[in-house]
């Protein structure tokens, strides 16, 4: 009962600090005036989800909504100085970002010399110099009043990162974001990303959330907007690696036009608990959105996915594949869900989500969800859940391997088939490193 | 090499071996030949370790070390290699980096150090050659896909290079055409030395035309009831297993 008590003082607390900041949250634009209000609005009638809610069955956020949680509306100069890189996730020629707290952290970024065709800066610089391109994008994509998280993001956040590439530009560089959280002051982040990408232009961008490994614990609640435009093709790759006392809902919401294609490859590896909701409308005819994931969650941590693939219009493709494998008191949740349209005629959808168990504790609840109301279509869907199969173990043994080489060279083939996705080598090569050490722990 | 003394096993509470007795030494082959459901895939898997199957008594004595004291992967650093009846397809891991990593335990296990790339591949190119099976093939993941008769020739392979004290070959003839069965039995044969032994499971004698075995034993419920030379196979071809249980019943 108590943590009960405890979040509503909580969301008490957060619309108190949204008055006391009310003027500094505009970002010397009153023409988000209107977008924060509604916000807030929508965060003060829906409050934060209990396990009631349909969306959070599964999951107990009550415990990791602490009342002292606040929000920070500076970026601390200290944060900034003892931040890293993690040099094996950037690819060559990377274009390196740092966001610390929410905060776009100008000292570690090199934006300098970019690259024809892309354009990269604070959300909140580009929010003062009333761009345009934000203004028109921003909270239209991932909409308030359809969740708590992004209501409070879109109330809070103030600052985040803005990335815009031009029509017809192919970006070779990665873009390299590295989201840390130092939460020092039982930090309550607020990260917003905008990614659009203009017609026919092509990118990719690598995610890692990290946050250092400190007491007391933080809460991290970041929201992404991807429009990606017709003919555009954008790649993103989000690897979380979370802090074992602290806890994140990630919720990326992207927009896909005609002939475009979305890829989001999820490797969630660590972290006390981690929420992703991963929300892809197909928006027009002809476009295609790829979806993988793995996760690992071992000891007491919690790994959840949500996923929606809308398709709203005839001759789009979809395809998903999730797999993960739970250790320790591991909790692992898979929730797919397929919307086809009335007008979604020769639509393409498949989902397919495997778990396996590696010990007694671990849990895993799945559950595949297909919505049709076209005729003409092709959708299929299928979960499973096991152990490793003691005939390949078996086989594997019988030729030398002890039953640890054997049960890793087993587990990282299955892995295998999710990093095979990844574009590029250096990257893969850094996810085998580090799935093969969460493996062998 | 092997001496298997009075072995009894089960499965799920069936006992199938009931008082099995074999010896074989150095440098022989011994065939084992009986009808379905006479156990002889069942001393296969007990030989190998499976775990499902229990050895209420008896011994297996292998180069003086208690056999059913190890682990399957003991026994196979010991030198035991099984050649399955039906291979297991194992997607994503490649056949090449699997036999590097069974090379380099059975080397850690007898004290050896690792083998230089170049050594591997080298011993992988010899060893292709011998067992007539194509770079393609090794290049792809164990077993994924491959016909009946790949996969038997890719347990050759295997065989070829862990270079085992003793193989059991359980079954291998089963589905291969006579190409196939030549390439196999090519391979066994070419791997044959005064060091090492072999024993050769099979249903029919068609395998023991090309493998010639020193000894031929006929497995019938659970037990050896009958041994003697290779003609001994023939004889069977010829007048079938009934024989065996008929001159069993009268004696």
């Amino acid at each position: 009962m108590t943590s009960t008590i405890q979040g509503v003082s909580l969301k008490e607390r957060l619309i108190t600090e949204f008055e006391l900041q009310r003027s500094a949250l505009l970002l010397d634009n009153p023409l988000l005036d209107n977008f924060r209000n509604a916000s807030i609005k929508a965060f003060e009638s829906v409050g934060f989800p209990s396990k009631k809610h349909e969306e959070y069955r599964y999951l107990n956020l009550d415990k990791e909504l602490n009342e002292d949680l606040s929000t920070p509306f500076s970026l601390d100069a200290k944060d900034e100085e003892s931040f890293q890189f993690d040099g094996s996730l950037i690819p060559e020629n990377a274009i390196r970002i740092s966001l610390i707290n929410g905060f776009f952290s100008k000292q570690n970024s090199e934006i300098n010399n970019l690259p024809k065709g892309l354009i990269i800066k604070s959300l909140a610089d580009a929010i003062r110099e009333n761009d345009k391109h934000v203004l028109s994008v921003l909270g239209t994509l991932a909409k308030p009043s359809s969740d708590a998280f992004i209501a409070l993001n879109s109330a809070l956040f103030m600052d985040g990162l803005f990335i815009y590439v031009e029509k017809g530009h192919s970006i070779d560089n990665h873009i390299h974001i590295s989201q840390e959280i130092h939460p020092h002051n039982m930090v309550f982040s607020q990260t917003r990303i905008l990614l659009v990408c203009e017609e026919n232009s092509n990118v990719q961008v690598v995610h890692h959330i990290k946050t250092k490994e400190t007491n007391p614990s933080g809460f991290s609640n970041t929201v992404i907007e991807a429009e990606i435009e017709r003919g555009a093709k954008a790649e993103w790759l989000s690897i979380q690696e979370e802090s074992s006392n602290s806890a994140h809902v990630i919720t990326t919401q992207a927009q896909v036009f005609r002939n475009a294609e979305f890829k989001h490859i999820s490797f969630g590896l660590q972290g006390k608990l981690i929420r992703n909701n991963l929300n892809v409308v197909l928006e027009d005819s002809n476009c295609e959105s790829h979806l993988y994931g793995y996760y690992h969650p071992s000891q007491n941590e919690v790994i959840d996915n949500h996923t929606l693939v809308d398709h709203r219009k005839p001759h789009c493709n979809s395809n998903e594949l999730y797999k993960g494998v739970v250790d320790g008191n591991g909790t692992a949740v898979f929730n797919g869900k397929i919307y086809v349209q009335q007008d979604a005629q020769k639509t393409n959808a498949f989902q397919s989500n495997k778990n396996i168990l590696l010990s007694e504790g671990a849990t895993v609840n799945t559950k595949p969800q297909l919505e049709i109301y076209a005729d003409d279509v092709k959708c299929s869907h299928g979960s499973s859940t096991g152990i490793l199969d003691p005939d390949q173990l078996f086989y594997l043994r019988s030729r030398g391997l002890s039953l640890e080489k054997a049960r890793a060279l087993l587990l990282s083939a299955y892995a295998g088939e999710i990093i095979e996705e990844v574009s590029n080598n250096s990257l893969r090569e850094a996810l085998i490193y580090r799935i093969e050490k969460l493996i062998s722990a | 090499m092997l001496k298997i003394n009075n072995l009894h096993a089960r499965v799920e509470e069936k006992e199938i071996l009931k008082g099995f007795n074999l010896e074989v030494k150095a440098g022989e082959v011994h065939a084992i030949m009986g009808p379905n459901g006479s156990g002889k895939s069942t001393l296969a898997s007990v030989l190998a370790g499976r775990e499902d199957y229990e050895v209420t008594s008896g011994e297996i004595i292998f180069d003086g070390k208690d056999l059913l004291e190890l682990s399957p992967e003991d026994r196979a650093r010991e030198g035991i290699f099984l050649a399955f009846q039906y291979p297991v397809e194992i997607p994503g891991v490649s056949i090449t980096n699997f036999l590097k990593t069974a090379i380099a335990e059975q080397r850690e296990y007898k004290g050896l150090p690792p083998m230089e790339a170049r050594e591997f591949l080298q011993m992988m190119k010899e060893k292709k050659e011998m067992v007539e099976i194509s770079t393609n093939l090794t290049n792809r993941s164990v077993n994924e896909g491959f016909s009946g008769g790949e996969k038997k020739k890719n347990e050759i392979f295997q065989m070829a290079m862990l270079n085992p004290k003793l193989a059991v070959l359980d079954e291998t003839d089963s589905g291969l055409d006579i190409d196939a069965l030549r390439v196999v039995a090519n391979g066994v044969n070419k791997l044959k030395s005064p060091e090492n032994a072999a024993i050769v499971i099979t249903h029919y004698q068609r395998l023991l035309d090309y493998i010639v075995p020193d000894f031929v034993h006929v497995l019938f419920d659970g037990k050896i009831v009958k041994s003697g030379g290779k003609e001994l196979a023939l004889e069977l071809e010829e007048k079938g297993y009934d024989w065996i249980t008929k001159e069993l019943v009268n004696s």
